[in-house]
């Protein structure tokens, strides 16, 4: 089965669970990147049982654009507000209250094939390991 | 100086633990008995500057008795005339300038100051009083020194000893030795200590403007403060409104600030950038304003959103809504219509119209338009 097909094919049928996710973006100036992502991390170890990935990553004239995207569960969990639909939500909540600093937002999901997707593709999502890369945002703009 | 005095254990005004400053003696002679010589008075003082120069000889016998005057360092001419007239020696000193066509440039009136003419002290006391003062002072205040050398361009490491003799010159004549505090009357010395304390502050701001240096100073508080409470760097949005301006104020400021930092420190320690060209082009362009607004806006509205689709009160039946969150979600940011919502979710349209309709309820109940 390849990508292209995927798409067209009824997951439910497919034996997949289709997901919905939802973006957020922080906006911290280039000051607050290496802090901000380092918070981001910390919060996101706290709760593992909340599927969380980066989903973007992008350097502006003033500010680094560091974007998740929260897993809010399968159609069902959210339909019926299960523990793990309404805990993704909570977090979501959350991150954005102890994260205020950092203008965090609600955006559209990030294309994948975009620069800002494919950048955050090469950071790793580790507790150190993210902030490392994040405080050091140009390297990441010229290996793109 | 009495033997012991100098280990006098005092309590400072900032209620620390001090060491009495010394009084001083020059010839044998006490600081008060010098300048009892010349006794504490209240006057009036006008000063001013001139365009040509002002013969301040002729104008003080033209002003006649009770008035007096002395040069200090930073060029400008003052007169110290009796408390309370000093607006009507004021209109004199215009009219003697006209008179003998002296263009005077504004010209001040600081009522009920204190003042000691100095000058009336003789064989040269009062030089050896300020010099044995300034000696005193120069090795206790590293910190004013080091100060004052990284405020001004031009102040060198060896230019402090003079600035510092002058300082205390111009300062000798406002001293009143009347004046008690906790720890007893205030001595010359000490006077000069507390006068010492804003002396670089004073100095910046004469030589670049009040506004460049309170700004500065404004902006470095700001920053302790952010540090302190929330472990970050000030926004651009915080140090705006700690400056009451706008956020394209605020960059002119800080560029002028920065500028100034780089004429002295080539390796600035500040990190913000000196070319006005980049600076212009950050984001938002010059006014800088809507792209930190729309920071701004979008946040609060994320927030409100979560709040929307989150119940605190106790008797909740579900804590948080995320039905009414993903239809939020994908109608505004993924751009979908009510029926690809619906087929998203696998739910019926309606479902998903009153789901996107608590939201929006809440957020118009909470005041959000």
């Amino acid at each position: 089965m390849t990508d292209a097909v995927l798409p067209a094919m009824d997951l439910g049928l497919a034996g997949l669970h289709k997901e919905i996710e939802v973006a957020l973006r922080f906006a911290p100036s280039f000051q607050a990147a290496g802090r901000a992502a380092s918070s981001l991390s910390h919060m996101i170890a706290l709760h593992p049982g909340i599927p969380v990935r980066l989903a973007g990553v992008e350097v502006t004239h003033s500010r680094v654009h560091l974007t998740i995207a929260v897993t809010l569960g399968a159609i069902d969990d959210i339909k019926v507000a299960s523990a793990r639909s309404t805990s993704s939500v909570a977090f979501m909540r959350a991150l954005v209250h102890s994260m205020a600093a950092f203008d965090p937002a609600f955006v559209q999901l990030p294309d994948p094939a975009s620069r800002e997707a494919l950048q955050a593709q090469q950071v790793m999502i580790t507790d150190s390991g993210t902030a490392r890369r994040l405080a050091a945002p140009e390297p990441i703009l010229r290996s793109a | 100086m009495a033997p012991g005095e100098q280990d006098e254990v005092i309590v400072t005004a900032q209620h620390r633990l001090g060491r009495r400053v010394p009084d001083l003696t020059v010839r044998g002679m006490h600081e008060q008995q010098i300048l009892d010589l010349a006794p504490a008075m209240i006057c009036d003082r006008i000063h001013w500057d001139c365009i040509d120069g002002c013969d301040m000889e002729s104008l003080v016998v033209h002003l006649g008795r009770g008035v007096f005057t002395r040069q200090w360092s930073d060029g400008q001419f003052r007169v110290w005339v009796p408390a309370g007239e000093g607006y009507a020696y004021r209109d004199l000193i215009r009219a003697w300038a006209l008179e003998h066509d002296v263009e005077l440039v504004n010209t001040r009136v600081e009522p009920k100051v204190p003042f000691r003419d100095l000058e009336s002290v003789p064989d040269g006391l009062v030089p050896e009083l300020i010099a044995a003062c300034t000696a005193w002072l120069f090795s206790r205040s590293y910190l004013v020194r080091r100060k004052l050398v990284t405020e001004l361009e031009l102040v060198e490491d060896e230019d402090v000893y003079s600035l510092m003799y002058l300082f205390v010159h111009d300062h000798a004549d406002r001293f009143d030795s009347d004046r008690t505090g906790r720890n007893g009357t205030l001595n010359f010395t000490a006077f000069m200590f507390g006068k010492l304390r804003t002396w670089p502050q004073d100095a910046a701001r004469s030589a670049y403007g009040r506004t460049i240096v309170s700004d500065r100073i404004t902006l470095h508080r700001v920053q302790e403060r952010s540090l302190a409470a929330h472990g970050r760097t000030a926004s651009e949005s915080d140090r705006a409104a700690a400056l009451g301006v706008s956020v394209a104020e605020l960059r002119r400021r800080e560029e002028a600030i920065a500028t100034l930092a780089g004429l002295r420190n080539h390796d600035e320690l500040i990190g913000w950038e000196v070319d006005p060209q980049l600076a212009m082009e950050r984001e938002g362009g010059p006014s800088g304003q809507d792209s930190v607004d729309s920071y701004d806006r979008a946040a609060e509205i994320t927030r409100a959103i979560l709040d929307a689709v989150s119940d605190d009160s106790p008797n909740a039946r579900r804590p948080h809504d995320p039905l009414a969150l993903a239809a939020t979600y994908l109608t505004f940011w993924e751009g979908q219509t009510r029926v690809q919502v619906a087929r998203e979710l696998e739910i019926l349209p309606k479902t998903a119209s009153s789901a996107l309709t608590r939201v929006l309820e809440r957020l118009h109940a909470a005041g959000l338009q």
